[in-house]
């Protein structure tokens, strides 16, 4: 009951902050920017509320919203914080289990931000294209949302717990991966953008209608949730 | 001052005591050296395998350090104006030091440091381009690359996120700022917006820079003015002395310099975005409507008279227009470019008014009763694009590039005679090889500037002109005179490759199945033209083929290098048979139905005869890909939803399905004839219909008359 109220506070505390409702703000603007001027004509000629559209739409989405769980970590490890470490450790509470929590209120309060870029992006389809079968997105948000989302929480426990300044560089390195088509090989195409570009081309019809993605892709999502989620447990692990 | 200085010093000697200033700079480094290769993972496959010279491969590198340089340097930034509030020192600091000065001096060392890098990754880029690329490093071309693309895009980092850091005195809303920021430049389409790599992709390798500077030089002074008035703003909501936002912002609007700074410079950033100079989006090469043509008036000559000034970029401009018509006053449109500003309009030598129509590039004016009247139209300028991709038309130092459709001569909306008579000159800096259409008259050189006549009969009053400095190569192809022109700079590819050998094939082939050349008393002109526009094109007897066709760097051998060049050679094909089906033999459009259908397949045919079938099956199954692509589009299938989006999307959407239908959708249709007639019968009909319609235009009707088909046999499943 206490870890459950502890939880509670971290969520309280992570998204009553302005940085929180400023990141709400840019993640939501950026939600109709995207889908109002970048996918309106649809992705590669599908239809604007096509599997494939939602997917670049999510794989552009995403780039920002890693940087703003990244940032979120940078808060956890930053001066200030570890400035009030001694006291909270003389608690009756392991290294593990802290950061555990903290991992979980940061999932969860972005995880509400995701909420937030679903529920905008399905009542913009629904007001613009009277489109509500929101079922064929599910697949969509496994490959592109799942993955990014993992390695970004993951990633950003196991380096913060290395090095806060390492940190930082993980904000270029999403944000130039998500926006700028690098070419890049499955693993380190984080938010998949690479791979819808690149392999786009050379996809025939029916596999454009029925959404067929291909095994080697999948293989590199899987690989990147796994390892997220590695990072993560090892994250917590680690002692400082 | 010597306070400051020291101030500055001592900041760049702490930035070099972090061990994260190290990374940043080895990473930004990195990041250009990679950026060499940039070239090659293009999206237009067409640019991939290019020779990798200086001005080809500089731009990338310059592209590439301000793409991860900007975001880098953006943190560090942040990181260092928020170090006092994180020390918790800020409040000592203030009270000993004006903290303004602080700020700025923070700024200045990291500017200072943001030069070093690019200095010592120029000095690593040239050996690494020197040692492994093994090309002359041309500094000029660096200096500008990195000069106005990479510095200018950290710079604008740096004040943009300082600005925003001091209005919301936060990181995290800094950095997300930042996100956004670099998400628009890389998004947007609009090239006012692209403020970290901008919109130029590369360099020609023989013409000028200039065509793509002057739209980064515009984008760099908008955004000067918008990150310094950001950075303005930033210092009149710094937070003094633990006090809100808005007391401080009272505290700080004392110092006047600072509310007239962030009022001046937002104004002039405003004013210099709603006044862009170099773009004429109501250009009429994006309005895809036919125009209306006074058909009650014939145009039957044109005397045009053109001086270029390449160093300007100008040209100036004295046309004479001969129509006829009946006796009553008549009133014609022009096609005008609207970069070119009239000085005078005259009708039979009397000065006249005339009109602009509004959001369109046309001009009207009213012509005089008489049978016969002549126009004169002078007019000087600089060429306006209709979008900064689509280069229809520049004048720069070392090259010149007017398609008809860049309207560098308006076009009158009239009746045209069976062949309009052009009798033009033009004057330009004697180093610089004039192309024009038609047939030279003669050349008389006086004080560095020559001016070269022309003349030409013409139905599809077809005008380009190019010129730039070209090697001349001349040779005899089945009774015709091939004048290439190419640039120095790429001979050795053009003999490794003979593409001389490849031109001869196409010509006579073409002789051979279609016809005898309709222009035979003039030369075929084969004139390599720049890559900032790509592809190739023909107008009258001159075509035209992007400089890639003709510098290219083969190293490995593999098919996709191979297919790279099948595809230039099909390139060449395609832009000769116009010759044919064009220029000799005018093509009256009725989508799918056009010139482009009938170079598509003749090219097809030629690569067939050349490289055999497997190559030409190959070729043409990307028609039938398109096809079927184009038939799966959301926006093709629902053309009723077409209507949600914005204009120029529309245009996008029906343009994309115009050249589906015009460059795979009728060659496709060819070959199903083709295959329902037989290749040797079909190709008799083709030559038939050529014949019988030389210097005249030939419609779909025609040639279902002459191939006894019907527009349902050829249609495709």
């Amino acid at each position: 009951m206490t870890k459950l109220n502890v939880l509670r506070y971290e969520i309280r505390r992570l998204i009553s902050t302005k940085q929180y409702l400023y990141s709400l703000l840019i993640i939501s603007l950026l939600t109709y920017d995207v889908l109002n001027r970048l996918l309106i004509g649809g992705f590669k000629g599908t239809a604007p509320f096509s599997p494939w559209s939602y997917s670049e739409f999510l794989a552009l989405v995403i780039s920002v919203f890693s940087v703003i769980v990244i940032l979120m970590w940078i808060n956890v490890f930053s001066e200030k914080e570890q400035k009030v470490r001694g006291i909270i450790f003389s608690a009756p509470i392991t290294q593990s289990r802290y950061y555990l929590i903290k991992g979980i209120a940061i999932g969860l309060a972005a995880s509400l931000i995701l909420l937030v870029i679903i529920i905008l992006s399905f009542g913009y389809y629904y007001l613009v294209y009277g489109f509500s079968d929101y079922g064929t997105f599910i697949m969509p948000m496994v490959y592109f949302i799942c993955p990014s989302f993992l390695i970004s929480l993951g990633l950003g426990l196991f380096i913060g717990k290395i090095n806060v300044k390492i940190l930082y560089l993980l904000i270029p390195l999403f944000l130039v991966i998500g926006l700028f088509n690098l070419g890049l090989p499955g693993l380190l195409d984080l938010t998949g953008g690479s791979y819808l570009f690149d392999h786009f081309n050379y996809l025939n019809l029916e596999v454009i209608e029925k959404y067929t993605l291909t095994k080697e892709f999948l293989c590199s999502r899987m690989i990147l949730i796994v390892l997220g989620l590695c990072l993560f447990g090892i994250g917590c692990r680690i002692k400082q | 001052m010597r306070d400051r200085v020291e101030l500055i010093w001592n900041e760049v000697k702490l930035l070099f005591k972090l061990k994260m200033v190290i990374v940043l700079i080895l990473l930004t480094i990195i990041f250009m050296i990679i950026g060499l290769g940039a070239v090659n993972s293009s999206d237009n496959y067409a640019l991939h395998n290019m020779r990798q010279t200086s001005r080809i491969i500089a731009l990338g590198s310059a592209r590439y350090g301000a793409l991860f340089g900007s975001v880098l340097f953006g943190m560090m930034t942040i990181i260092l104006l928020n170090r006092d509030q994180r020390k918790g020192s800020k409040d000592l600091i203030e009270a000993n030091l004006e903290y303004y000065q602080l700020i700025i001096v923070r700024i200045i060392s990291l500017i200072l440091l943001v030069i070093g890098t690019i200095l010592l990754g120029m000095l690593v880029v040239f050996i690494v381009q020197t040692w492994i690329y093994q090309t002359v490093f041309e500094l000029r071309i660096y200096l500008f690359s990195y000069g106005v693309v990479f510095f200018p895009a950290i710079l604008f980092a740096i004040l943009l996120t300082s600005g925003v850091y001091l209005i919301t005195d936060n990181s995290d809303m800094s950095l997300l700022s930042l996100a956004g920021l670099y998400f628009l430049s890389l998004t947007s389409n609009n090239y006012l917006l692209n403020w970290v790599q901008t919109h130029a992709l590369l360099y020609s390798d023989f013409a000028s820079i200039r065509p793509v500077t002057s739209f980064i030089l515009y984008n760099r002074l908008f955004w000067v003015s918008i990150s310094l008035g950001v950075l303005a703003l930033g210092l009149l909501f710094k937070r003094r002395y633990q006090r809100g936002i808005y007391e401080s912002m009272l505290i700080n609007g004392q110092k006047l310099f600072i509310p007239l700074a962030v009022v001046g410079l937002l104004c002039l950033a405003l004013l210099i975005y709603s006044h862009e100079p170099l773009i004429n989006s109501a250009d009429s090469a994006l309005n895809i409507e036919e125009p209306v043509i006074n058909e009650r008036v014939i145009l039957t000559k044109i005397l045009p008279d053109i001086t270029f000034y390449p160093d300007k970029g100008e040209m100036k401009a004295v046309v004479n227009y001969i129509f006829c018509k009946e006796l009553a006053e008549e009133r014609i449109e022009l096609i005008t470019n609207t970069g070119l500003q009239i000085t005078s309009v005259k009708v039979n030598g009397l000065p006249t008014g005339f009109e602009y129509l509004k959001g369109t590039d046309r001009i009207q004016v009213d012509l005089a009763d008489g049978e016969q009247v002549e126009l004169e139209v002078t007019y000087e300028g600089r060429i306006k694009y209709p979008h900064v991709s689509t280069v229809a038309g520049y004048i720069s130092e070392n090259s010149i590039y007017l398609l008809e459709q860049s309207h560098w001569i308006f076009e009158p909306l009239t009746a045209r005679d069976e062949q309009v008579e052009i009798i033009g000159a033009v004057t330009l800096p004697a180093e610089l090889t004039a192309v024009p259409v038609g047939e030279i008259t003669a050349i008389k050189e006086e004080a560095g500037q020559k001016t070269w006549e022309y003349m030409l009969k013409t139905r599809s009053l077809e005008l380009g002109f190019f010129a730039a400095e070209y090697t001349q190569k001349i040779f005899n192809v089945a009774g015709i005179e091939v004048q290439l022109f190419t640039s120095p700079r790429h001979e050795a590819y053009l003999f490794q490759k003979d593409l001389e050998h490849y031109i001869t094939g196409i010509v006579e082939y073409y002789t051979q199945v279609i016809g005898e050349y309709a222009f035979l008393d003039q030369p075929l002109k084969i004139v390599e033209s720049s890559l900032y526009k790509t592809g190739g094109h023909s107008t009258a007897n001159v075509i035209t083929i992007a400089e890639y066709v003709f510098n290219r760097e083969f190293t490995n051998s593999t098919s996709m290098e191979e297919w790279r060049f099948y595809q230039d050679i099909e390139l060449l094909a395609h832009e000769i048979a116009h010759q044919w089906w064009g220029s000799g033999v005018e093509v009256t459009v009725n989508t799918p139905w056009s010139s482009e259908g009938l170079a598509c397949y003749m090219s097809n045919k030629y690569m067939e005869a050349e490289f055999g079938e497997e190559v030409s099956f190959m070729l043409s199954s990307y028609w039938e890909s398109s096809v079927r692509l184009m038939q799966g589009k959301y926006y093709y299938q629902h053309p009723n939803q077409v209507g949600l989006l914005k204009k120029d999307m529309q245009t996008q959407i029906a343009t994309e399905k115009l050249k589906t239908e015009l460059y795979s959708i009728m060659p496709l249709q060819l070959l199903k004839a083709e295959k329902i007639l037989g290749k040797e019968q079909f190709l008799q009909s083709l030559a038939r219909l050529y014949k019988q319609n030389l210097f005249q235009s030939v419609s779909y009707q025609e040639f279902f008359a002459e191939t006894n088909l019907t527009k349902e046999a050829i249609t495709l499943d």
